[in-house]
């Protein structure tokens, strides 16, 4: 197990997912499936950023756990209450004219995940984040998303 | 991300992308292309052959600077994705939206 913790603040953004693709990339994940991986972070992380501590600064710790085929990441702050699985996702198929990207980085999270969990727990945000090492696979499994 | 003016041909402006295009990097392009419509350009075509990633904060900067050159009648064109890049353009639904090319010259043929 390998672990970052940092305050959530856009700086430590690059320092957050270099930590992530490196643990990934020693587990043998290809280089596209730790590209995916830093994607689905990176969507949690500046979420967390932008919205888990309105009126203070707060920190963000990052566990990653490797066995067998899964990557796994457990993301945790003590910011406002939210699971971002919870949120809606973004219309796909709207014009360009009309289109909000609001909600695109959860659509990739799921995108790029084979599960994901939420737990409110002790005043803390615990998003778990599992990656199987083909992404494919798992998409098959689960279904077609939408 | 690094990006750089990589020329003018016809009536279009051509800017090469490189790296990554993330949270941290999407404003500063954000900034690069708002200058280049602020100086009156109409065609740019955005070659993103050098680019390995790309978030929804990236997408969300090429829609914001898209629409802005919309309103102006001007267009962006796309040129040279690849790989994951590729990929997020297709499920996001990008690829339906904003022109896509193969090469920065098959943008170009089409204008």
């Amino acid at each position: 197990m390998a672990k970052i913790e940092l305050s959530a603040e856009m700086e430590n953004l690059e320092g957050f997912l270099d930590f992530i693709v490196k643990e990934a990339g020693r587990e043998g994940f290809s280089t596209r499936r730790v590209s995916e991986i830093r994607l689905a972070a990176e969507e949690v992380l500046v979420n967390i950023f932008s919205y888990a501590y309105p009126k203070a600064s707060g920190a963000v710790s990052v566990n990653c756990f490797a066995k067998e085929d899964l990557f796994t990441l457990e993301i945790r702050d003590s910011g406002i209450p939210f699971n971002i699985m919870t949120a809606s996702g973004p219309d796909v198929s709207s014009p360009l004219l009309e289109r909000d990207v609001g909600g695109l980085g959860i659509y990739f999270i799921k995108k790029m995940t084979t599960e994901t969990r939420y737990h409110r727990d002790k005043g803390q945000n615990r998003l778990t984040l599992i990656f199987e090492k083909c992404r494919q696979k798992s998409n098959e499994r689960k279904g077609k998303w939408q | 991300m690094k990006i750089h003016h990589a020329g003018r041909k016809k009536d279009c402006i051509v800017v090469g992308v490189e790296g990554r295009m993330d949270a941290v990097s999407a404003p500063e392009f954000e900034k690069f292309l708002n200058n280049l419509i602020d100086e009156g350009a109409l065609k740019v075509v955005v070659d993103l052959e050098a680019l390995d990633y790309i978030s929804s904060a990236g997408l969300r900067s090429i829609l914001i600077t898209a629409k802005k050159i919309q309103s102006k009648n001007g267009e962006i064109l796309i040129a040279s994705l690849h790989d994951t890049v590729k990929e997020i353009f297709e499920i996001s639904g990008f690829s339906t939206i904003i022109p896509i090319h193969a090469s920065v010259d098959a943008a170009l043929e089409s204008t």
